[in-house]
């Protein structure tokens, strides 16, 4: 493997990819509902574009979004910006085997999440996915319009 | 169902799991694994039913045939087994945890509880 490192665990020994981890994971831990948020989760949802990759597909699933996956990825985090009064809280984006897109957000505190499917193309549903940890309760709603998307962000935070 | 011809793993037991992509399988924020890592791939034909995982971080690796992994998750099946699940080995470098519904909510509840009783050690 290129640009890998042997790192040991326990006396056994693995190589791994060269990707710092402390490096991927951001110096603010705390929510907080800035419009600079909003600039920050399309970065993630950029970073899960691993154009290094030479084929779309690896031994997991696909390496990219598919381009409706990302064109829709955007838009809807565009809609759900412009429809939350109170600032665009800080979220993160996840690759699916099929080429499809994750976009999570977390109340830390609480431990409640939400996680929004991007479909990878027109013929699967767009879906959301709520947790309250603390009743052990989820929810799945499919074609969630934009209006319960912001609730249920609005929600996650209060 | 898996047919069971090892011999059943110990509660003590810790399990490995080889993280697949740089971003998205732990939270940025927190550095703490994300359910992704856990999650059934239903979006697969046939939909994926079990989550595969080894005995050590070496053989959760040697189970990726490019070798390109991005750290390695361990699990203790004390753990797994105390959320209704079961875990099982199946082959000589590879084990299953399986009794996960193969539906869309059921399959991120169980990714979520499993990544919350999971840590990254590599």
């Amino acid at each position: 493997m290129n640009n890998s490192v042997k790192v040991s665990y326990k006396g056994s020994s693995v190589r791994i990819a060269n990707t710092n981890i402390n490096s991927m994971i951001s110096n603010s831990s705390k929510v907080i509902f800035t419009n600079n948020n909003f600039q920050r989760t399309i970065d993630r949802l950029h970073e899960i574009d691993n154009t290094d990759c030479e084929d779309n597909e690896d031994d997991w699933g696909a390496t990219r979004p598919t381009r409706y996956a990302w064109q829709h990825g955007l838009e809807i985090l565009h809609k759900i910006k412009k429809s939350m009064l109170s600032g665009f809280p800080l979220g993160f984006a996840s690759l699916n085997c099929d080429g499809g897109i994750e976009l999570i957000w977390k109340n830390h505190d609480i431990k409640n999440e939400i996680r929004l499917t991007i479909p990878s193309c027109n013929k699967i549903n767009m879906s959301l996915y709520i947790r309250n940890y603390s009743n052990e309760n989820s929810k799945l709603f499919a074609k969630p319009s934009v209006d319960l998307i912001v609730k249920a962000l609005q929600f996650l935070y209060q | 169902m898996v047919k069971q011809i090892f011999s059943p793993l110990s509660n003590e037991v810790k399990i490995y799991r080889a993280i697949l992509r740089p971003k998205g399988w732990f939270d940025p924020d927190t550095g703490l694994i994300d359910a992704k890592a856990f999650k059934l791939r239903l979006e697969r034909n046939p939909p994926e039913t079990k989550i595969s995982a080894a005995l050590s971080p070496e053989k959760a690796v040697s189970l990726i045939p490019s070798g390109k992994t991005y750290g390695v998750i361990e699990i203790q099946i004390k753990d797994i087994r105390s959320l209704g699940l079961n875990v099982v080995q199946d082959k000589p470098n590879h084990i299953s945890i399986t009794g996960i519904p193969c539906d869309e909510q059921s399959a991120q509840d169980y990714a979520v509880k499993l990544a919350d009783v999971a840590r990254l050690v590599i």
